[in-house]
């Protein structure tokens, strides 16, 4: 058979849009939002359509609880997806933060006066490409889907175009976000050449054969004749792919070498659109890694250098991200470079998945990379949760950016100020705070780190999370300080005199809070919950 | 003369991609800039013909018709952010862009 | 002759990607962009893929450097780089440091190149021939089969990119008002 017949005796299999429905939900949200926009005054829809997005979220985020998309075994719609725990508990994780940036939105909406449809439509939309982000399977439509978060998310980043901070934001993260994915066109282009499919799961097959299969296996007389390789893999083009792929998912991950414009966009971004950077778009972009790296380290050639190279990445996340964010005076700058460490952390789990395939076979290779699958998302639930409670009670305080906001919060605003010393303690996640996501999920990742032989590595993590002590926890005690002049004391936002309505979208976001607060507590406690739950979700009740 | 093709068209599309780089290193105006981030893009446009011609793939010109769509919606919202910018800030050139330092 | 062809070709495409790096001039550069992009039709056309050729002159030269001409005159971007490049630096290691990332990386791929044509070019190019099934059918034949999900997800793609670059461009009053009728760009 050749190739044009091939194509043209292509049986499409999967094309089932139903899989995807309960995300396509997100999608008939925003373009709700926009319709809704046009038929109704400014006030009506500045009313109705974060109830509108919520709603969306809220039903999707429902969906996830129930089995609906196939196992993690079978790819759908042509093999463009495959969902394994980030389908279902990663896309929890990502609406999450998405759906306390709807919350938190309508203040601002109000207050800078900012265009109401666009912003919850877009929102949406973004929400739409992350979750199926952590999900593809093919590496184009994965690109699709990342430049559909993405696009959104500059537009957000930038909405309150009167602002000069936050237009330069958005011109900084937009000329480093499409730098990035012309970095990501060519690795896949060089990914494609080397082994001539943009498929993960026939990507994954290639890597194990150690090239191009051509020729079908051939059953002649009761005799099965093995299939031939026919053109071995040019370590060349898959290093370089690699290379270039993993380069541009550093800069949507701001890993350090690449993480330069991180901060400035975090400070001159607004909020809620911040938070779900820092949070949702890092979760998905890790989960695509993840897949990625996983088809690519069946190839024992592949492994060693790759573990140095992101091992080396790191490092000096973890060293630059924590030693930088000791000197910030400024709190959204200060989680940059905290993110910028977390991220760190994460590429630790990133490591140990690589490097499974070349140490176990089978049965417990299966088991070892759920498990380490499991402890990288616990991470991530850990990191978004504590980070959605940071970055939201900070968009309560006015003049939110520096950190002598903060001084004496306790005694003028004493919810928000616990709010944010447990998110603090959380994010710490070392020594003194057992009880907290932030440790827990740092146990479970350096557990596994040091079951498969990265001492060292794990070592200097939890060296590097103890440097992190240090400015977390000299805004605790800032905030817990009296004031020394009143004077120099910032006026509060969240302090109105207003009564608070029940149903406002003010009071939601106080009940996220609140409730992200005390899901750090209780993860802490029973990690095992979570990872039972995802277990129950993805493979069904019956393992 | 098909293989001396694929050869120099790889090292001509990781040229373009270095001009694009370096572009983007150099450049001072922002329009100039994100031209340098087409040119790489073309670069990778340029990489997925030639392998697709080499191993006589024919999905190699799909993946550059999706990649030609994503690079125009780019485009799109790129230079829509340049001229919100161009309003608040009167300029374009991005050395001068400093209000955000720690 | 084909192949004199297509080092010429090179070379022009070489010349015009040096020419939008070094031109200080916005508009000239944008000018040699066009030049890239059309001798890579050409490109494309000597690796027999006419579509993809086609596609490029129109979506590239026609859709998006317009769109980049049309902005550099409507903010009126005339003056040109100020300090000529090699005079900076920091620019210049970083500059230094990506041409040595070229050579190595064009050194590599003429050492590691698998030689010899795959069969397949040969044979599908043969088959083209022989059956007479026009490029395009195969094209999109395979667009709504196996790419399915990138050909729908990117009409989402363009849905956003049309959002956001309304919501970007648009100008608005005090009152959040957008301003339909534009007396001027000031």
């Amino acid at each position: 058979m050749n190739p044009i017949e091939n194509i043209q005796a292509y049986v499409p299999t999967s094309i089932h849009f139903s899989d995807l429905l309960q995300f396509a939900i997100l999608l008939l949200g925003g373009i709700a939002c926009l319709v809704f926009d046009a038929v109704s005054t400014k006030e009506v829809s500045r009313k109705y359509l974060p109830m509108i997005a919520a709603g969306a979220l809220v039903m999707t985020m429902a969906s996830c609880f129930f089995n609906i998309l196939p196992p993690p075994t079978e790819t759908f719609i042509e093999g463009a997806f495959r969902s394994d725990e980030f389908g279902q508990l990663g896309a929890l994780v990502i609406l999450f933060a998405f759906l306390m940036m709807t919350t938190i939105m309508p203040s601002l909406v109000k207050k800078r006066n900012l265009p109401a449809a666009e912003v919850y439509s877009l929102t949406l939309f973004a929400a739409f490409g992350a979750v199926l982000l952590a999900i593809a399977n093919e590496l184009l439509t994965a690109f699709i889907v990342l430049e559909i978060m993405s696009l959104s998310l500059y537009v957000l980043i930038g909405i309150d175009r009167k602002n000069a901070k936050s237009t330069e934001a958005c011109f900084k993260y937009f000329i480093l976000g499409a730098f990035a994915s012309a970095f990501l066109v060519l690795g896949i282009a060089f990914l494609f050449g080397a082994t001539h499919t943009t498929f993960l799961t026939e990507m994954a097959e290639v890597f194990k054969a150690g090239g191009v299969v051509v020729t079908e296996a051939v059953v002649e007389n009761g005799v099965t004749i093995e299939p031939a390789v026919v053109q071995a893999l040019n370590p060349m083009y898959v290093f370089l792919g690699f290379g270039l792929l993993f380069v541009g998912m550093c800069f949507k991950l701001t890993a350090a070498p690449f993480h330069m414009y991180a901060p400035d966009v975090y400070e001159g971004g607004n909020t809620p659109t911040v938070m779900v950077v820092a949070t949702s778009s890092k979760v998905a972009a890790f989960a695509f890694l993840l897949h990625v790296l996983e088809a690519m380290s069946h190839w024992p050639v592949f492994t060693q250098p790759v573990i140095f190279v992101v091992g080396f990445v790191a490092i000096v996340s973890m060293v630059w991200g924590n030693v930088a964010a000791l000197v910030q005076v400024n709190f959204k700058r200060m989680m940059a470079y905290s993110s910028i460490a977390h991220t760190g952390y994460m590429l630790v789990g990133a490591m140990v998945y690589i490097a499974l395939p070349n140490m176990l076979e089978g049965e417990k290779l299966e088991m070892a990379m759920i498990a380490v699958r499991q402890a990288i998302l616990l991470y991530l639930a850990g990191y978004t949760v504590t980070s959605v409670l940071s970055f939201g009670t900070a968009s309560y305080i006015d003049g939110e950016d520096h950190m002598d906001a903060y001084r004496g919060l306790i005694f003028r605003k004493p919810a928000a100020a616990i709010g944010m010393a447990i998110a603090m303690f959380s994010l710490v996640g070392i020594g003194f705070t057992p009880p907290t996501i932030g440790f827990m999920g740092k146990f479970y990742l350096f557990k596994e780190a040091i079951q498969y032989g990265f001492v060292a590595l794990a070592v200097i993590a939890v060296l590097a999370s103890a440097v992190s002590a240090w400015y977390y926890l000299s805004l605790v005690v800032k905030m817990f300080m009296r004031e020394v002049d009143d004077t120099q004391a910032v006026r509060l936002a969240g302090t109105r005199k207003e009564s608070v309505k029940l149903f406002s979208f003010d009071s939601m976001t106080r009940i996220i809070l609140f409730a992200s607060s005390i899901l750090i507590f209780i993860l802490g406690v029973f990690p095992t919950m979570f990872i039972s739950l995802g277990e129950s979700l993805v493979y069904g009740f019956t393992r | 003369m098909g293989e001396s093709i694929f050869e120099a068209n790889l090292i001509l599309s990781l040229f373009l991609f270095t001009v694009g780089i370096l572009g983007v290193m150099w450049k001072r105006n922002a329009i100039s800039l994100f031209m340098s981030v087409e040119l790489m893009l073309n670069a990778a446009n340029l990489a997925f013909v030639t392998f697709a011609f080499q191993h006589g793939i024919i999905d190699g010109g799909i993946l550059v018709l999706f990649i030609m769509t994503v690079a125009a919606a780019e485009a799109g919202v790129g230079l829509a952010i340049f001229i919100a910018l161009f309003r608040v800030r009167r300029h374009l050139r991005v050395d001068e862009h400093d209000m955000l330092h720690g | 002759m084909a192949l004199v062809i297509y080092y010429v070709l090179f070379g022009i495409t070489v010349l015009f990607a040096l020419g939008v790096l070094f031109n200080r001039n916005t508009v000239r550069s944008a000018i040699c962009l066009v030049g890239v992009m059309a001798a890579l039709a050409v490109n494309y056309l000597i690796m027999r893929q006419e579509f993809v050729a086609f596609i490029q002159i129109v979506v590239y030269t026609g859709a998006i450097m317009v769109l980049f001409l049309f902005v550099i005159m409507l903010l009126n971007l005339r003056e040109p780089e100020v300090m000529p490049w090699y005079l900076r630096k920091a620019r210049f290691w970083g500059g230094a440091l990506s041409l040595v990332f070229f050579f190595t990386l064009a050194l590599a791929v003429q050492v590691w190149t698998v030689s010899g044509v795959t069969p397949g070019a040969i044979e599908n190019e043969a088959f083209i021939k022989e059956s007479g099934t026009p490029e395009v059918i195969l094209l999109s034949t395979l667009m709504i089969t196996k790419y399915v999900a990138p050909f729908i997800l990117t009409s989402i793609l363009l849905l956003v990119a049309v959002i956001g670059a309304i919501v970007m461009a648009k100008r608005y009053d005090e009152d959040g008002q957008e301003i339909i009728s534009e007396e001027e760009v000031s």
